[in-house]
C-alpha cells in the first residue's frame, strides 16, 4: 500500500515535471536553443496564480488567467529577445536566455520581494482525497495526473493530426526546405513558444497546489529537474520529455522514500551525467550523426 | 530599365511569350568577390519546359536559390506572372508560384509520405487552430480533402501504396520523386527540379521523363529542370540555356544547342555522339 501510494505521488510530481519538459523540447526541437528563461516564465505564472486568487477570483478564471500570461509572456519574450537572433550564433542565443532568465527572476525580486508567499492552494483544488483500491489519493494528486495526461493528449493530437502541428515537425527537421514549401516559419517558431508556455502556466498552476511557496527563484531548479527530464528523455522529442518527466519524479520519490530525501537533487543530476555518458542523445532522442 | 532589349525568348514564335509567367532580367549575384552568376536573363511561357545545363559549379543552382529567395541577387530581377519578387522572401516565393525539389535530397525524413505531401499543402488546407482544437467538422472536412488530394498527387508517381512509409527509408529514386509531389501539392505556376534524374537508371529516367511531360500537361505549369542526363533534357525540354562560369553562353531549341560551337566547347564536347535525341 505504501508503494502504491509513492508511485501515485511519484506520478504527480512527474506529471508537473513532463509538462514543463515538453515546453524545453519542443522548443529545442524547433530552434535548437536550450530556453533556460523557460523555469521562470512558471515562477511568474505561479505569481499570477497567486495574485489572481487572492483577489477572490473563480479557481477556473485563475487557471486561464495563469496560462494565458505564461503564453502571452513567451511570445513577447520570443518576439523581443530570440527573434533578432534567429541568425546568430547559438551560443549567442543560448546567453540571451539565461539573461532574460536573470531578468525575469529580479523583476520579481525588484516588484514582489525576495521572500516567499504561501500559495493558497486549497482555493485552487480543495482539501481532501478518494479512496482508490484501498490507498488514500488526495483530489491534488488526482487532479495533477489527469489534468496532464489530457494535456499531453491533446498536445499528441495537435502535432500528430493538425497541419500547424505537421508545419512544427517539418521545420523542426529541415527550417529551410519548410519555408521553400511555403511554411510560415516565424509563426510557426511563435507558437510552438506559446503552446510550451501553455503548458508550463499548467504546469506552475500544479506545481503550486503541491509545494505552495512562490519565491523570485522559485522556477530556476523546478526549470533545472525539468530540463534534466528533457535530456534524460532525448532533447527534441516529444513522447521523450513525457517519459523524461515521468522517470524523474519517479525517481525523486523513490530517493526520498528510502531516507534519502537530502540527496534527490544529487542523484537527479547524477543521472543525467550517467544518461549523458551512456547515451547523449537520451532515451528516445534522435540520432545525430550527420550534425557532426 | 531596357527591359525590352534583354527579352530574348528560347523559342521566340511560341505564342506562350505574350504572358511570360517568369522573367529573369540581368539576374546577378556575387559571393564576396566572386560573381556566381551575372547578366542572366531568360522568360519562360506559362506551360514550357525549360533546360537549363552546364558543367559542375557553372552557377545553375544558384540560379534556382536566387529564383526562390535563398539567395538574394546582387542585380537584376525576377518578375513572377509580372510581378517583381524584389520584396518576397522564400516563403511568399512559394506562395506566389514557386516550387522546387533540392540536388541533395531534403524531404522531412521522420515524416510519412503522405505528412511530406501534407506540409506541401499547408497553405491550401484551410481551417483555424480554434476548430482543430474542438474537432469541429470543418477540421474534418478540411482534413479529408487534404488526405485525398494527396493520394490523387501521389498517383502521378503510383506511390499512394506506399504513403504510410516514412519518408526517409524509401529509396533514392522513390525520395526524388516524392520531393516532386510536394512541390507539386504547393500549387505551383512554376516548377523549378534541380537534377531530378541524378541516381535514377535508364528505366527510371524513361519513366521520369514521361511523368515531367504529364505533370506538364495535366497540371499546365511551367517546369524548368537542371539536369546532367543529356537524353532527358534533349527529349523533353523546348528550351534549353546553357550555363558556364555564372553566364549564359547560349539558348535555343534542343537542335539548335546541339549545333552551337561554344556550347560543344564549353560541355558537350566531352560528350560527343550522346545527344541525339
Amino acid at each position: 500500500m505504501l508503494l502504491v501510494a509513492q508511485l501515485i505521488n511519484g506520478l504527480q510530481l512527474g506529471s508537473i515535471y513532463a509538462l514543463i519538459a515538453l515546453g524545453y523540447s519542443m522548443v529545442y526541437g524547433i530552434v535548437k536553443l536550450l530556453n533556460f528563461a523557460h523555469g521562470d516564465i512558471i515562477m511568474v505564472g505561479g505569481y499570477i496564480a497567486l495574485f489572481s486568487l487572492t483577489f477572490g477570483q473563480h479557481p477556473l478564471l485563475a487557471a486561464a488567467l495563469t496560462v494565458a500570461g505564461c503564453t502571452v509572456l513567451a511570445i513577447v519574450i520570443e518576439k523581443l529577445a530570440y527573434t533578432p537572433l534567429r541568425f546568430a550564433p547559438r551560443l549567442s542565443l543560448l546567453i540571451t536566455a539565461i539573461g532574460v532568465s536573470i531578468l525575469l527572476q529580479n523583476l520579481a525580486q525588484y516588484f514582489f520581494s525576495a521572500s516567499g508567499r504561501s500559495f493558497p492552494g486549497h482555493l485552487m483544488i480543495p482539501h481532501g482525497s478518494v479512496s482508490l483500491g484501498g490507498v488514500m489519493v488526495s483530489y491534488t494528486s488526482v487532479i495533477t495526473i489527469v489534468t496532464s495526461l489530457v494535456s499531453m493528449a491533446a498536445l499528441t493530437m495537435l502535432v500528430k493530426h493538425t497541419k500547424l502541428g505537421k508545419a512544427m515537425r517539418a521545420v523542426s527537421e529541415d527550417q529551410d526546405a519548410a519555408r521553400l514549401m511555403g511554411v510560415n516559419v516565424n509563426s510557426v517558431i511563435t507558437f510552438t513558444f506559446a503552446v510550451g508556455a501553455a503548458l508550463a502556466g499548467i504546469g506552475a498552476l500544479l506545481y503550486s497546489v503541491r509545494f505552495p511557496l512562490i519565491f523570485p527563484t522559485v522556477g530556476a531548479m523546478l526549470g533545472l529537474k525539468a530540463f534534466v527530464a528533457a535530456v534524460f528523455g532525448g532533447i527534441g522529442s516529444i513522447p521523450g520529455a513525457m517519459l523524461g518527466g515521468y522517470a524523474i519524479g519517479l525517481l525523486e520519490v523513490l530517493v526520498t522514500a528510502v531516507g534519502l530525501s537530502r540527496w534527490v537533487d544529487g542523484v537527479v543530476f547524477m543521472v543525467l551525467i550517467c544518461v549523458l555518458m551512456v547515451r547523449p542523445t537520451g532515451i528516445m532522442g534522435r540520432n545525430m550523426m550527420e550534425k557532426v | 530599365m531596357g527591359r525590352r532589349d534583354t527579352k530574348t525568348p528560347f523559342v521566340p514564335e511560341r505564342d506562350a511569350y505574350k504572358a511570360p509567367v517568369m522573367e529573369c532580367v540581368n539576374l546577378g549575384i556575387d559571393f564576396g568577390g566572386l560573381t556566381a552568376v551575372n547578366d542572366f536573363c531568360i522568360t519562360i511561357g506559362p506551360t514550357e519546359i525549360c533546360g537549363l545545363i552546364g558543367p559542375n559549379g557553372a552557377g545553375k543552382t544558384t540560379i534556382f536559390n536566387l529564383l526562390t529567395k535563398v539567395y538574394q541577387p546582387t542585380r537584376g530581377s525576377v518578375y513572377l506572372n509580372g510581378v517583381d519578387t524584389k520584396n518576397l522572401n522564400s516563403e511568399k516565393a512559394n506562395r506566389a508560384g514557386l516550387a522546387r525539389t533540392f540536388q541533395n535530397i531534403r524531404l522531412f525524413k521522420n515524416m510519412t509520405v503522405m505528412e511530406n505531401v501534407l506540409v506541401g499543402l499547408h497553405n491550401k488546407t484551410e481551417y483555424g487552430l480554434g476548430e482543430a482544437i474542438l474537432r469541429m467538422p470543418a477540421y474534418w472536412r478540411a482534413e479529408k480533402i487534404a488526405r485525398a488530394r494527396t493520394l490523387e498527387l501521389l498517383e502521378i508517381f503510383d506511390m499512394q501504396g506506399i504513403h504510410g512509409h516514412k519518408a526517409g527509408s524509401l529509396p533514392y529514386g522513390s525520395q526524388r520523386r516524392l520531393e516532386i509531389v510536394r512541390a507539386l501539392a504547393t500549387g505551383p505556376t512554376v516548377l523549378l527540379l534541380d537534377e531530378p534524374a541524378a541516381g535514377m537508371n535508364p528505366a527510371e529516367t524513361e519513366e521520369l521523363m514521361e511523368n515531367i511531360l504529364k505533370i506538364n500537361k495535366v497540371f499546365k505549369i511551367a517546369i524548368v529542370l537542371i539536369e546532367h542526363d543529356m537524353k532527358l533534357v534533349m527529349g523533353i525540354c523546348e528550351g534549353i540555356g546553357v550555363l558556364n562560369y555564372g553566364k549564359l553562353i547560349a539558348k535555343g531549341t534542343p537542335a539548335e544547342i546541339q549545333k552551337n560551337p561554344l556550347v560543344i566547347e564549353a560541355y558537350l564536347g566531352k560528350a560527343e555522339g550522346e545527344g541525339d535525341a
